[in-house]
């Protein structure tokens, strides 16, 4: 047998290592699980090439982009709407003060959040105090009642750095309330999956009906940064950490690709977008998220 | 993000304090995280803030919305006061 001769390989052209898909598990919950036809007009699915509105001039609001197309959530007490809760957080001592905002279920106990609703230096002066929990909230309706949690986890990067590429944060319940309303499945899309892709955002806006009711807007991504997703998609205070998710067909499982973090403030100059934004649910995120979930 | 925090009290035109109002930031220098402050009985919340211009939302229990500027400064802890014509 001859010896081979010697030989090279060039470079490798392509600039990264495969994306690896890692994901959690959806459920629907034990409550009923059909999807209304009052849903199913309001949820987007697949892909579009174009965006579901033109662009149109800063109405003078942080976060909502042109006209405020938002839509009240009636139905909260149906899916996806009653996997995502109203969130009262109150700060410890001696910070003061109560805060709106936002979170959603991934597990019986477990919900996610913005990273800046379970810590933050300079509204709660460290970790939040406490979190009322309200599944589905309508109005005085609340059709899941109510859970207060007080173990909360986040990422180092966010806790450390308040950075916001990392601001992510997690809720853990002692009641598996999540058991009733049933939970977001999160998946790590790539670039390519993400692209064109359709998304939905709900959550409790400060601006609506005193934050005590689920509006929801829809849009493409405008932007997949390597951290943030980015999308015209109308929010307003309150809706920090709202979940942001896809759905191949109107009546497929939703999933979450992100969570909702900042208005257009939070989108940089260079990239030349009037765009909300919130951090990508990275592999390395959901490996991070599939530990909280065993968190008791 | 320089975020400082920051107190804020809101009073009503005779400088009564109002509970129960919502706050969120409109604009400012830098981004802020799109949360939503609620004032207590005292009329007083907390916000971290940028330095600078901030635009404030104020929300009043009935849904009225009114908007408030206030310039923050470099030091924290500082307590800005806004007074609504309501």
């Amino acid at each position: 047998m001859p010896n081979a001769k010697p030989w090279s390989s060039s470079p490798a052209t392509e600039s990264a290592a495969a994306f690896s898909r890692v994901e959690t598990v959806g459920s629907p919950g034990t409550a009923d699980p059909r999807l209304t036809a009052d849903t199913l007009d309001l949820l987007v699915s697949g892909r579009n090439g174009k965006r579901i509105k033109s662009t149109a001039v800063r109405i003078g609001t942080e976060t909502v982009i042109g006209t405020d197309d938002r839509s009240m959530i009636s139905e909260t007490d149906k899916l996806p709407w009653r996997m995502i809760a109203a969130l009262r957080l109150h700060a410890k001592a001696p910070f003061e003060g109560e805060f709106i905002g936002t979170g959603w279920f991934i597990g019986p106990r477990t919900l996610l959040t913005a990273g800046h609703c379970v810590y933050s230096d300079t509204d709660f002066g460290g970790w939040v105090g406490s979190i009322d929990v309200i599944p589905g909230l309508n109005g005085t309706n609340q059709p899941f009642g109510s859970a207060r949690a007080v173990r909360f986890s986040t990422l180092d990067d966010w806790r450390t750095r308040a950075d916001p590429d990392f601001d992510i944060g997690c809720i853990h319940l002692d009641q598996p309330i999540g058991s009733d309303t049933g939970n977001f499945k999160i998946a790590s899309f790539s670039d390519a999956e993400l692209k064109d892709a359709l998304l939905n955002v709900s959550g409790y806006p400060a601006d609506r009906d005193s934050g005590e009711r689920q509006y929801h807007h829809v849009n493409r991504v405008l932007h997949a940064s390597a951290r943030r997703i980015y999308y015209d998609i109308d929010t307003f205070g309150g809706q920090s950490g709202s979940p942001v998710w896809f759905q191949e067909k109107p009546d497929s499982e939703p999933v979450a690709v992100g969570i909702h973090a900042y208005g257009i403030g939070g989108t940089a100059s260079n990239l030349n977008l009037t765009a909300n934004s919130g951090p990508r649910l990275l592999p390395e995120v959901v490996a991070t998220i599939q530990e909280w979930l065993q968190v008791k | 993000m320089a975020r400082l925090a920051c107190r804020l009290i809101v009073r009503d035109r005779q400088g009564r304090p109002l509970a129960g109002l919502r706050i969120a930031v409109e604009h400012a220098s830098e981004a802020t995280p799109d949360l939503a402050a609620v004032t207590g009985p005292d009329g007083r919340a907390r916000l971290g803030l940028p330095p600078g211009g901030v635009g404030l939302a104020l929300f009043l229990p009935d849904g009225t919305r009114r908007v408030a500027e206030i310039v923050v400064g470099d030091d924290p802890d500082r307590t800005y006061e806004v007074n609504l014509d309501v």
